[in-house]
């Protein structure tokens, strides 16, 4: 599996490493980005949970101390009533003694005075359970006169009545408690008490209570609801509970809830349970009650929301990663198809079309490229014209070279053959071969073009052969049967004169009877043929495979004219040309000498 | 581009998507530990659902607290009276067609209540018994007091207020239901020479008014008895009008079980000494949070004690008894 991976991204093109590379490039970085994003999403989605249970629970407080500071001043109103105070001046006055007639009736007076104004105060709201008054000797005046004091209330020892009597000028706030002042009445209520003072001495003489309905305050606290699993506790600073949604789970020790440490925590800041993100606490205290209203938020809470924020960022990452695949592809294309048009480009040059040049023109490392790239053919080009027309210079010379090459034996034979018929005085005779002597080598020796008319090439030969004839007499005969029309045809000089040579010294010479030579021409798709005939001894089969190997002639020279006009002609006109020997013992030799048909005036780079 | 290509770019196009869900995968991971569960329906079927005793309205309440915390849905039926088995026996039949996720039930009955559990069994709904058990095995699990526990603390304030030969008597609910078997049991095991000194048991069948007629006459016939002990809420109320009705207060001793205001104010009167006091929230808090960690496939205890707590005169307005003693009522 790994080494077929790994065989899968063995790629050998820039092209698709460049995308691979982009690809995986875009992508980390897109996923890092949505990571980091969605991170601090969820930081934003906390903070904002946190400011809306921080503003949440000053709400809470807010309610919760105007509430108090309303029913302090509603205490302090029952507090400073003059009644209030005469009566509990009275009671510390007669405490103990047995009271006159006139006495009872003036207390009866004031305890029904002192009822009706406490119980015209309870009635401006109706969360007030109820308002006492007591005195320091235990006389208890209640706002509702219907009710009966409960005989068994143990209220002195209770804090809302001890209180006030240590600290006589302070409103104290009771955290939430079972009232069981009144009779048959045991419920839930925060009590205010303040001791009532002798407006003379400033002694306390009583607490007075009023006893709020907790439910105002569980209210309160129920109704802010912080998502569906957060809620809100209230706690005061002696680390009792005033509100718990779960309280008793807390009482008995099925939940634990965090008291010790909201006490010590800063107003602002946030409490996040044991280090985990499990629970975020918030927390706001009131320095009218002493109470600190706590939020707690399940981060759970949050995660409805986490879910859908995943699967946004999931699905944006997503298309950020297609679309940089794409834009990768793009991208990578663009870079390198340049790369790969001059890639083509030289792929045509290596299959040796030179006349090509690179059309990228791009201003930057693919340009630099390809113009030194054309710069680089241009010059090649250059070098090879320059090798081809060196070659070919060469050729010239070689050619030149093999032109000039007339054998030397019949110069001497020739002149031998003046001598003799000098010496003879035959003198027609020796003007008859002087001339032709002199005219072959006018042919021969003359510079210029290389290429001549066959008819040139045919005077030639027949000067040739006439010196042959006056050598030979009867034993060689000859004809040349040229037609008219290929005369004009160009073919180059001194090539019939070696083929007729050898013919003459291999053929006809050899030959005890002698023989006969005959010329002719001819036109064909193939080219022009010219085709020198002998019937001398012909040659064996090995020896016409011999014919152009060059040791075969060393020993006298002998052919070493005929291997020289087949090189000339296949360096002139290609290798498809050049002489064609058919030869049988004792009958003869036939040479097709095949050259290409060339028009008069028609020039030839050879 | 060959075709060779196309899958190297692929392939990476794939390994950059596994990588995007791999990560987000893990992060959802940390997101589902901490999910809520999905909306379970558990019915629960108490004892009675009347009012009085609070006993029942404050284990629904618990179980309410506990419904929604956990995000299930709890709905809570009751015969009218305890004694009322075959309503019970009803009720649950109804749940069970119901098809319910889990069922809690407070069994009326230790024996009559053993078929409709089986039923319940076949039917493949979890069964979760909160305060009293039935004498059936495949049951997932109880929620309630340790009432032998319970029954031996009945023992120990008793002794703590009368003689070691001083004479007792007992007034129970419903002599076949667990509670009552229970206490009785760690009452007389845990009490000194409790055989010798037991003057008496009778069972009230959970009506205040046997109870009252029930102690009345016992008192009657047995002068020498210094301390009375109610098994249940219903009976001790019964013994201590009795005991009012006889001018007895004080002298004869009181033990009760659960408390109610009538009961409080009593023990302020001085008529009733000591309550033995259950936690009736945290049973239906605790009964239902089973159920749904049952259905979650967590681990629960075969039986929860929900502990009990003696509360005295002097202890009666402790912060944290007040909770106990006093449940917030929607008339206070």
């Amino acid at each position: 599996m790994l080494k077929r991976l790994r065989k899968i991204f063995k790629v050998h093109s820039i092209q698709t490493t460049m995308i691979i590379s982009f690809m995986l490039l875009i992508s980390i970085i897109v996923l890092f980005i949505s990571m980091i994003s969605y991170y601090n999403t969820i930081q934003d989605i906390e903070d904002m949970s946190i400011n809306y249970t921080l503003r949440l629970l000053k709400e809470i407080n807010f309610s919760i101390d105007s509430y108090i500071s309303n029913m302090k001043n509603t205490g302090q109103v029952v507090v400073e009533n003059k009644d209030v105070t005469s009566l509990m001046s009275f009671y510390s006055a007669h405490s103990g003694k047995s009271l006159t007639k006139a006495e009872k009736s003036q207390l009866e007076q004031l305890k029904v005075r002192v009822a009706t104004h406490m119980n015209t105060v309870a009635n401006t709201r109706n969360d007030i359970t109820n308002i006492a008054v007591i005195s320091k000797k235990g006389d208890i005046v209640l706002s509702d006169s219907g009710k009966k004091v409960n005989p068994y209330s143990e209220y002195n020892i209770s804090d809302w009545y001890l209180k006030p009597l240590s600290y006589k000028d302070n409103i104290i706030v009771s955290p939430s408690h079972v009232q069981n002042l009144v009779e048959n009445e045991y419920k839930w209520v925060i009590s205010i008490s303040k001791a009532i003072l002798d407006p003379k001495t400033g002694d306390v003489t009583g607490v007075m209570v009023i006893d709020l309905n907790y439910k105002y305050i569980e209210n309160i606290c129920v109704n802010a609801q912080i998502g569906k699993n957060g809620y809100i506790y209230l706690i005061d600073n002696d680390k009792n509970i005033i509100y718990h949604p779960q309280q008793q789970l807390v009482y008995s020790g099925i939940k634990t809830e965090l008291i010790d440490q909201m006490l010590k925590m800063d107003s602002i800041q946030t409490y996040l349970n044991n280090g985990s993100k499990d629970k975020i606490y918030t927390k706001n205290y009131s320095s009218l009650t002493g109470w600190s209203a706590i939020g707690v938020v399940n981060t759970n809470e949050l995660i409805k929301n986490k879910r859908s924020i995943i699967n946004f960022y999931v699905f944006l990452a997503g298309i950020a990663i297609i679309f940089a695949s794409l834009i990768a592809i793009i991208i990578s294309k663009a870079i390198t198809r340049p790369v790969k048009m001059l890639e083509n480009t030289m792929h045509k040059v290596e299959e040796g079309d030179f006349s090509i040049q690179s059309e990228i023109k791009l201003n930057n490392e693919i340009g630099h490229l390809s113009k030194t790239f054309n710069v680089m053919i241009s010059k090649i080009k250059l070098l090879m014209a320059t090798a081809v027309s060196i070659e070919e210079e060469k050729r010239r010379n070689e050619i030149k070279a093999l032109q000039a090459q007339i054998n030397p034996h019949f110069l001497y034979n020739t002149l031998d053959t003046i001598i003799w018929m000098s010496a003879d005085g035959k003198n027609e005779e020796v003007v008859e071969v002087t001339s032709a002597l002199a005219k072959l080598f006018r042919t021969s020796i003359s510079e210029g073009d290389n290429l001549v008319p066959l008819g040139v090439e045919i005077e030639n030969i027949q000067s040739y052969l006439t010196i042959q004839k006056m050598r030979y007499k009867d034993k060689l005969s000859y004809n040349v049967e040229i037609p008219d029309v290929l005369l004009k045809l160009k073919t180059p000089k001194l090539i019939l004169q070696p083929i007729v040579e050898n013919a003459v010294y291999h053929g006809i010479k050899m030959s005890p009877t002698g023989g006969e030579i005959h010329i002719s021409a001819a036109a064909s798709q193939k080219g022009l043929t010219i085709t020198v005939e002998d019937s001398g001894v012909g040659m064996s089969s090995e020896q016409v495979a011999q014919i152009f190997t060059a040791d075969s002639h060393d020993h006298d020279g002998m052919g070493i004219g005929v291997i020289n006009v087949n090189n000339r002609i296949k360096l002139c006109f290609g290798k498809e040309y050049g002489l064609f020997y058919r030869s049988e013992e004792g009958k003869g030799t036939r040479v097709d000498i095949l050259i290409p048909i060339i028009e008069d005036g028609e020039e030839s780079n050879g | 581009m060959d075709k060779h290509h196309y899958s190297a770019i692929f392939i990476t196009l794939i390994i950059c998507f596994l990588a995007l869900f791999g990560l987000f995968n893990m992060e959802s991971k940390v997101i589902d530990s901490g999910k809520s569960p999905s909306q379970y329906n558990i019915k629960m079927i108490l004892k009675a659902k009347a009012n009085p005793p609070d006993f029942w309205r404050i284990v629904e309440q618990g179980a309410s607290v506990a419904a929604n915390e956990y995000g299930a849905n709890c709905e809570v039926t009751g015969p009218t009276s305890e004694e009322n088995v075959d309503a019970q026996i009803k009720l649950v039949e109804l749940a069970i067609s119901q098809k319910p996720d889990a069922i809690i039930l407070a069994a009326a009955d230790f024996e009559k209540l053993v078929p409709v559990c089986q039923k319940a069994h076949d039917a493949g709904i979890p069964l979760i018994m909160v305060d009293s058990d039935v004498d059936y095995s495949e049951t997932q699990g109880t929620v309630g007091t340790d009432n032998y526990e319970l029954g031996k603390k009945l023992a120990q304030q008793m002794d703590s207020l009368i003689g070691p030969n001083d004479k007792f008597g007992v007034v129970g609910h419903v002599k076949t239901v667990t509670t009552a078997i229970e206490r009785q049991k760690g009452l007389m095991e845990n009490a000194k020479n409790a055989t010798a000194r037991i003057a008496g048991i009778t069972y009230c069948n959970g009506s205040v008014q046997l109870a009252r007629t029930q102690a009345v006459q016992m008192l009657k016939e047995n002068s020498d008895i210094r301390c009375m002990v109610g098994l249940n809420e219903s009976s001790a109320l019964g013994i201590a009008y009795a005991i009012k009705d006889l001018g007895l207060g004080g002298k004869v001793k009181l033990v009760a079980c659960d408390s109610s205001e009538q009961q409080i104010q009593f023990m302020e009167q001085g008529v009733i000494q000591a309550f033995v006091i259950q936690k009736p929230f945290n049973m239906g808090y605790i009964s239902v949070k089973n159920a749904v960690d049952f259905l979650q496939k967590k681990e629960i205890p075969k039986f929860y004690d929900t502990k009990s707590v003696v509360v005295t005169k002097e202890t009666l307005y402790t912060t944290e008894n007040q909770k106990l003693l006093f449940p917030f009522t929607d008339t206070n």
